[in-house]
């Protein structure tokens, strides 16, 4: 065979190659699943996780971006949970399912907060009546490098009536990303995007949540959640701390 | 980050520094080329360069520009290992490999230049460097200590930006008041300045506050934190003493 046909052969292979990469990891996702098949796909993974519990009805099914989805649901057992399901190797996936609604971060892409969500599904019947999702960012100040800093606290809230969305998931406020987005602008640009380490900038933002009754009173987290029973999948969950009125500023 | 190449001004001093480094990488280059024609060493001169550019280096921070010191010419020495087989070939590429270890001298003195210039072009003791065009900035509230309906006065802040005041970040009467702040659940600086953009072609990047009096602005950058006053509030709304 003379050089130029294996030139040619290789070449083709190569570019068939890359189209099926292509193709596997970009083309865009298929519909999303029905409410029949997704109701199979969670109880097959409740079967296979050895719970007894069993998902009753599917809430709501939130797009989060054209990957992702999430999914409260209430299960036989009376959970208030949610799932989330992500587009991965040509197919949607379900890569968590937690039986309790306890308000969350996900985070898609953690050096991305745009693609934050917090989410969360409370029991209509419990007192709680408003839910205060809270970004902090504690008071820092000192002397580095013979210099005196100072670093401002941030405290800024979100309040969700639960009367409206008992359940949900929604991308953080807009005047949240502005906060973070200027913090992030400090630091080298180049160290994290040759990495795929986190953004530290991002990480010095806390994130947590308190619930009210209909007298401005704190509703407590056992009051509020039953134990959780299973969390199966992804660690791109966060927990959200429980805020106590008096850290607040 | 597409957020922060936005924000990111573009660093002018530096770009021009290296692109006259290499220039002068070029020139040094096509005279020794010219002077030993005979040689034919041809467009792989231009490999050994870039070869011989690689070496160990130290780095260190001198006023905030990070310096890189060649020290061992590793480039030079692989080059040498592999052409010092053929009779006659290390000795017609050498100056080209040395050229390239001297390169990273060329680029030492032109970061020194342009930081030196920018020492004197867009002073860090100085607030316009950090804030020039404000035309589209606006306040954020971040705590409850600031007023939500606050606003910026742009016009105000704009005829204020270059005799703001430097003064002392935190000295000892902050740091009681901080103590007694933090029982009292005040923030000093419960506002964040967005969109405003900083000198042209300084390259800074700035996390930037605003007191609550709206007087004072708290200037973050990757180095230090700057503080400055100014005469009069540029905020509006915001119950200022």
């Amino acid at each position: 065979m003379s050089r130029h046909h294996l030139a040619w052969i290789w070449g083709s292979l190569a570019s068939v190659l890359l189209l099926v990469f292509m193709w596997w990891n970009y083309s865009p996702p298929a519909q999303f699943p029905d409410e029949r098949q997704l109701l199979r796909e969670m109880n097959d993974a409740l079967d296979q996780y050895g719970t007894s519990d069993q998902v009753a009805e599917i809430q709501k099914v939130i797009h989060a971006d054209r990957r992702h989805v999430a999914v409260p649901y209430i299960s036989e057992n009376g959970n208030y949970g949610m799932s989330s399901w992500t587009w991965r190797k040509r197919k949607w996936e379900l890569t968590s399912l937690e039986s309790n609604g306890e308000p969350r971060l996900w985070m898609i892409d953690r050096n991305d907060p745009t693609s934050y969500f917090l989410t969360w599904n409370i029991a209509p019947e419990m007192a709680a009546e408003k839910l205060n999702a809270y970004i902090i960012r504690r008071r820092d100040y000192g002397m580095a490098d013979g210099k005196n800093y100072y670093s401002p606290r941030v405290q800024m809230s979100r309040e969700i009536v639960l009367a409206e969305e008992s359940f949900g998931a929604t991308p953080l406020p807009p005047t949240w990303l502005e906060v973070m987005h200027s913090a992030m602008r400090l630091e080298e640009t180049e160290t994290f995007s040759w990495f795929d380490g986190y953004s530290t900038a991002a990480m010095q933002f806390e994130f947590g949540w308190e619930a009210v009754d209909g007298n401005g009173k704190s509703v407590s987290q056992e009051i509020l959640f039953k134990s959780s029973q299973y969390s199966y999948g992804s660690s791109d969950y966060q927990f959200m701390m429980v805020i106590d009125e008096r850290e607040l500023e | 980050m597409n957020e922060i190449d936005e924000y990111g001004s573009f660093d002018f001093l530096s770009a021009a520094a290296t692109v006259l480094a290499w220039g002068v990488i070029a020139a040094l280059a096509c005279i020794l080329y010219r002077r030993n024609h005979d040689q034919q060493v041809g467009w792989k001169a231009v490999l050994i360069l870039v070869i011989g550019l690689f070496s160990f280096s130290f780095t260190w921070t001198v006023a905030n520009t990070a310096i890189q010191i060649a020290v061992l010419p590793l480039g030079v020495w692989i080059l040498y290992f592999i052409l010092k087989r053929k009779e006659g070939r290390w000795e017609r590429y050498r100056k080209y490999a040395w050229l390239g270890f001297m390169a990273n001298y060329i680029f030492l003195l032109s970061v020194l230049a342009a930081s030196s210039i920018g020492h004197f072009v867009y002073p860090a003791d100085h607030a316009g460097t950090f804030v020039s065009d404000v035309k589209e900035a606006s306040i954020l509230s971040i705590h409850p200590t600031g007023n939500a309906d606050a606003a910026l006065n742009v016009k105000v802040l704009n005829s204020e930006i270059q005799t703001l005041k430097q003064s002392q970040i935190f000295d000892d009467s902050w740091y009681e008041e901080t103590f007694y702040q933090e029982k009292a659940k005040y923030e000093r600086f419960p506002y964040v300045l967005l969109d405003a953009k900083p000198k042209w072609g300084s390259g800074v990047r700035a996390a930037i506050f605003v007191e609550k009096d709206g007087r004072g602005l708290l200037i973050q950058t990757p180095f230090e934190s700057l503080y400055f006053r100014s005469t009069q509030s540029f905020v509006v709304g915001g119950d200022e003493k």
